[in-house]
């Protein structure tokens, strides 16, 4: 069985998972939905077509044709006769599993799975097995109503049947079908029963064991190679860990042989696409024993080992657990090693890895130590999407640490992050900005960025419809603008961006509206940018967020509204068009961001009488003599400056009053 | 009649001579007691008011029954007379009823025997002659009836023909024509599935499980 037809691909939207899985992104083959397997049997049958025109087809094909004929014509030892032929022959081959099928063999060989006699039930087994890799058999078997039966043998009292049985069923469950009939005919729990196995015939050589301790072995692997397959449905893991399999695949991973452990991690690392799992990873201790396998020169444990770590590292315990048993230091010399860049599914999980367990301080540093950034920023000139936005993602996790930032420059990673953003590859997209984002915040790196007119590139990727990515290019807008040479002059110069901004202000992604306030708070920072976007209709379309309840957004939404009070009108504007109050109420949030920019932004909206008005008429002020304390030193300023202008006026108004 | 009970230095003897425990070889020994007894009262009476012919052992019919009846081995005739006549029947030879010891042993094979037992057995089920090789006229005696007749065949015979060919060809590993028990047990050895080729003379691993399940109930 080929080990790497078993990766999936998933998506977003597979519709498999709820929100927060982690987003995959490898080569793969197509996935095996009956959606996608006509256009591959088209192809084969036009091959098949040609071939019997051309009058090519081998003696062969006629030979098996005549063994399935005389095993339906025969009783059991004419059958266990030709069977015994039949097994002579490659039945890997296209042509020879075409015979089978096309004289009905397959009819056949399900009816021997019916039969009482042990000898019928092996052989029949055994030609299936070699046949079911091919993908119309696979099919036509399973309509044959072969599962219940294959099921009922794994509960057969002979061992050979019970591995011959379990390794059908792997072939077979690379079709949807198959594993909800699986699932259904009780085969799960079945499946699990195989893996239980003595820890001793795990870590024992295979010389040191007894025949019987050796089949056990077989049996646990072919029961790991059948769940493998199954588990491609959300159910199916579902029902696996309702049924106990968690312990018995932590024994399994103890395993010092590679033919156990090769389906075993694969098992585990589509698994842990539940949350359940991932948590069981950290839980039942497998950690060590993931990062032992990952060590392993075999390319496709890595890979899955890769892949299992890259799902359970969103979990900061796991990945303290990660570190401390030494895989970053695995996974780095994986990405370094330059044999195994060919090897694409092998890349991607290993930088997606890497990723997911950058994300702590503490592996940072000890992906620093490591010299991880150079060899990272090596890979950006990889061919592959799914490579280049995990590395692009880790290069990201570094660069919140301000010494990759420059790292990063001299390695000469600028250049290539920015070729990137012509890419069209949204998850790709969604990363590179993160990276420069950090990067812009350190002089060298910007200078380089608007040399090679990053800041216009990620401007235009506002355009794009992913939300994430119009996200997080608002998000790397902030700095770069905050630290470009000449930004003011520089921003005017990109046709249309401004007006692209706000724009964006309309849309309803509350997470798009967030990042898209910080850039216009600090766009509005130069005055004629001010100007321009006034002229856009920012006011109005700020002031129409302001009934928001969420507290990111509002945070980000009161620093716009402060900068942006210093232009013409635009103060009486948002006083008119009713943002105040719901402002003033912004005080009643617990959350300290947002009351440093509701604080300055009332102090900035202070300046115009009326609006102080409307402050105090809202009870602003119980609220100001409070945040007038506070040891954030621009909220305790933006408070005092609010209190002060209403006092001026609520003066100013005495005076008055006095007078006449 | 001989021993109502099996005698301590028979049950030694047999006891380390086959596969069975001593409980085992009790409760056959009294199967064995009561299929004769059955058997001697059913026999036909040959002149009348005479006694019938005595019966000293497992005969010929009734050793059919048991293959049937208890072990489901249903089979070519020409399979099931040669078990009989190649049953181990110990020094003295022969081929009439089957004593006790004879019983016992060959029973041990049947249901509990080695690879090499069977494959000795079942060698010895097939060289219809005795000379040592199993040839092409044999195998087709004795896969004769194994393929059904199609009503379009113009030469029934020529689908058992085809299938002799096969399995010689398969198992000819000396590629004399013929097969000899080296070629019969390595052939085996290689693909189990032949060790009945050329018809069932062994009950299956799940009636002889059952069956002796049964004798240690009792």
């Amino acid at each position: 069985m080929a080990e790497g037809d078993n990766i999936s691909t998933f998506s977003v939207d597979g519709g498999q998972d709820t929100v927060g899985l982690p987003r995959i992104v490898m080569v793969t083959e197509g996935s095996d939905t009956s959606a996608s397997s006509p256009s591959s049997t088209s192809s084969s049958e036009d091959n098949w077509a040609d071939l019997i025109k051309s009058s090519e087809i081998p003696p062969e094909y006629w030979h098996i044709q005549k063994l399935v004929k005389y095993m339906k014509a025969g009783n059991q030892t004419a059958t266990m006769v030709a069977l015994s032929c039949l097994k002579d022959h490659d039945l890997t081959i296209e042509v020879n599993q075409r015979a089978i099928q096309e004289i009905g063999g397959l009819e056949l060989l399900v009816n021997l799975l019916e039969t009482r006699d042990l000898c019928c039930i092996l052989g029949g087994l055994a030609v299936l097995r070699d046949i079911t890799p091919n993908i119309e058999i696979r099919k036509k078997v399973t309509d044959l109503g072969a599962i219940p039966l294959l099921v009922g043998l794994l509960s057969d009292p002979a061992r050979d049947v019970q591995i011959l049985a379990a390794e059908t069923i792997a072939n077979l469950g690379r079709i949807r079908k198959s594993r909800k009939f699986c699932r259904k005919f009780g085969g799960i729990p079945k499946l699990i029963d195989l893996l239980d196995i003595k820890e001793r015939c795990l870590i024992t050589q295979r010389e040191e064991l007894n025949q019987d301790e050796l089949q056990f072995l077989d049996i646990s692997r072919a029961g790991a190679k059948a769940l493998w397959s199954m588990s491609s449905s959300q159910r199916n893991r579902e029902a696996m860990r309702k049924y106990g399999m968690i312990p018995l695949i932590a024994r399994i991973l103890k395993t010092i042989h590679l033919d156990v452990a090769v389906p075993a991690v694969g098992l585990l690392q589509l698994c842990a696409n539940e949350t359940s799992f991932q948590l069981a990873i950290q839980t039942e201790k497998m950690v060590d024993d993931l990062i032992t396998h990952l060590a392993n020169e075999d390319k496709d444990l890595k890979t899955y080992c890769s892949l299992a770590i890259y799902k359970c590292a969103s979990d900061a315990i796991t990945r303290d657990m990660i570190r401390e048993a030494g895989g970053l230091e695995l996974l780095v010399e994986a990405a370094q090693d330059s044999t195994n860049r060919a090897n694409k599914p092998l890349m991607a999980a290993v930088t997606g890895a890497l990723w997911k367990c950058a994300n702590s301080d503490a592996s940072v540093k000890k992906l620093d130590n490591l010299g991880a950034v150079p060899i990272l920023v090596r890979l950006l000139d990889d061919e592959n999407d799914g490579v280049l936005t995990n590395v692009a993602g880790a290069l990201a996790e570094c660069a919140k640490y301000p010494p990759n930032r420059d790292k990063i420059r001299i390695a000469k990673g600028i250049p290539m992050l920015i070729h990137h953003l012509n890419n069209t590859h949204k998850p790709l997209l969604e990363n590179v900005p993160l990276v420069l984002m950090e990067c812009a915040r350190e002089h060298n790196c910007m200078i380089e960025i608007d040399e090679l007119d990053g800041v216009r590139l990620i401007w235009s990727l506002l355009k794009n419809d992913s939300k994430k990515v119009q996200t997080n290019a608002a998000l790397a807008l902030s700095p770069c603008v905050q630290n470009a040479a000449d930004s003011g002059e520089m921003v005017r110069s990109f046709v249309g961006a401004l007006e692209l901004t706000v724009d964006l202000l309309d849309s309803d992604d509350h997470n798009v509206l967030s990042a898209v306030c910080a850039a216009i708070a600090t766009i509005a920072r130069d005055h004629e940018n001010l100007a321009v976007i006034s002229d856009h209709g920012v006011v109005a379309k700020l002031s129409k967020l302001v009934s928001t309840t969420d507290d990111h957004l509002r945070g980000n939404l009161g620093v716009a509204i402060a900068y942006c009070c210093d232009w013409a009108q635009n103060r009486q504007e948002f006083g008119k068009r009713g943002a105040i109050t719901p402002l003033v109420n912004y005080m009643t949030s617990r959350d300290p961001n947002v009351h440093r920019a509701t604080a300055l932004a009332l102090y900035h909206l202070s300046f115009y009488s009326i609006n102080c008005v409307t402050m105090h008429a809202a009870g602003v002020v119980q609220f100001l003599l409070e945040t007038i304390g506070s040891k954030d030193p621009i909220l305790q300023e933006a408070s005092a400056g609010c209190l002060c202008n209403i006092r001026k006026l609520a003066l100013a108004t005495e005076k008055i009053k006095l007078k006449q | 009649m001989p021993y109502r009970q099996l005698k301590e230095k028979t049950l030694e003897m047999l006891y380390r001579n086959t596969h069975f425990s001593k409980n085992e070889l009790d409760a056959l020994f009294t199967m064995y007691r009561r299929l004769v007894t059955s058997a001697q009262n059913a026999a036909p009476t040959s002149v009348i008011a005479q006694p019938a012919a005595k019966i000293d052992g497992i005969d010929q019919n009734t050793f059919r029954d048991v293959m049937h009846n208890t072990f489901d081995l249903v089979t070519e005739d020409v399979v099931l007379d040669r078990v009989w006549l190649t049953w181990e029947r110990g020094v003295n030879g022969g081929e009439g009823a089957l004593k006790f010891e004879a019983w016992a042993r060959g029973l041990s094979v049947l249901l509990r025997g080695t690879d090499e037992e069977k494959k000795s057995h079942c060698f010895a089920v097939y060289d219809m002659n005795n000379d040592g090789y199993i040839t092409r006229d044999e195998m087709f005696t004795l896969l004769k009836n194994s393929l059904l007749k199609q009503p379009g065949d113009e030469d029934p015979d020529e689908g058992v023909r085809d299938l002799v060919e096969l399995v010689l060809r398969k198992m000819d590993i000396d590629k004399d024509g013929k097969l000899s028990i080296e070629d019969y047990k390595q052939a085996v050895e290689q693909e189990p599935l032949l060790l009945e080729a050329f018809g069932q003379c062994l009950p299956s691993k799940r009636h002889a499980a059952a069956f002796i399940k049964t004798l240690v109930n009792k």
